[in-house]
């Protein structure tokens, strides 16, 4: 039977020197565009309904969220860094579910964004384009 | 320069270098399928080694293991104790303000699947405390 599993408990590390480090003061996170790619497959000669098959291939997720920022913080550090050198870098997600469910995912084109404003803490905004297999 | 880790954290095989070998350790957990698997770890209290020490200290992960990394952190003890508590809460995925001050607090430990609380040692006397005041408000 399905559970509901609480967003709360739900942990983005980063792989920093082969430790999966825990991201710190996230506020947000979304993963979200994994989806089987398809193609259009209707022909003239076919019925009213068109057809799709699929490719074979899959669209692969990206990871994206929001964060307290600290700019002295050594895994926001190292995120900002790998940001700068366009690096590749492998993100672990961890859910509160009864026996915890990890994901791993080769991410690559990351991004990161700052807000800053008078009423409130520094903010940040990040993104994490995935390639290949979860695993 | 030697450091000690606080907690068990998966590790990364395919960035694992030479020296670092030794130091992987494998737990029972399951894939993606769910299917049961190996899980590669760095055990709680594994020590490690040179530069990468005094990042894992700077995270939280860890603790300074000799004087060098000690004197390289330049963190006093107290400095110490909240990182690794800050990252005990980051790695638990405890991101609520609330949640963070009962976890610090000793109140809780984290989260069950169900999405209460996992109850910490200062888990009844907080409670207690809290009953009396709705008590005495009625």
């Amino acid at each position: 039977m399905a559970n509901k599993v609480p967003s709360k408990g739900t942990a983005l590390l980063m792989e920093i020197t082969s430790v999966y480090t825990a991201f710190p003061q996230i506020t947000s996170l979304s993963i979200s565009g994994e989806k089987a790619e398809t193609v259009d497959t209707t022909t003239l000669d076919g019925g009213a309904s068109k057809t799709k098959a699929n490719t074979g291939y899959v669209d692969n997720a990206t990871i994206s969220g929001e964060c307290l920022y600290d700019p002295d913080d050594t895994v926001h550090t190292a995120f900002i860094t790998k940001v700068r050198a366009a690096g590749t870098n492998n993100f672990k997600v961890t859910y509160a579910d009864a026996t915890p469910t990890s994901e791993v995912y080769a991410g690559l084109g990351l991004g990161f964004d700052r807000s800053v404003s008078p009423a409130d803490v520094l903010r940040g905004s990040f993104t994490i384009e995935t390639t290949g297999a979860v695993t | 320069m030697k450091a000690r880790l606080h907690l068990q954290q998966f590790c990364d095989v395919s960035q694992v270098t030479p020296e670092l070998q030794s130091l992987v350790s494998w737990v029972p957990g399951k894939d993606v399928a769910g299917k049961p698997v190996s899980v590669a770890v760095y055990a709680a209290g594994t020590v490690f080694e040179g530069p990468i020490a005094l990042q894992l200290c700077r995270t939280g992960q860890a603790a300074p293991a000799d004087d060098e990394c000690a004197k390289a952190l330049n963190m006093t003890q107290q400095q110490i104790d909240v990182l690794r508590v800050e990252y005990e809460m980051n790695n638990l995925g405890i991101n609520n303000k609330g949640d963070r001050d009962l976890y610090r607090a000793g109140v809780i430990l984290g989260y069950n699947a169900d999405l209460t609380y996992k109850p910490g040692p200062k888990w009844d006397e907080y409670h207690a405390a809290k009953a009396k005041i709705e008590g005495e408000e009625i």
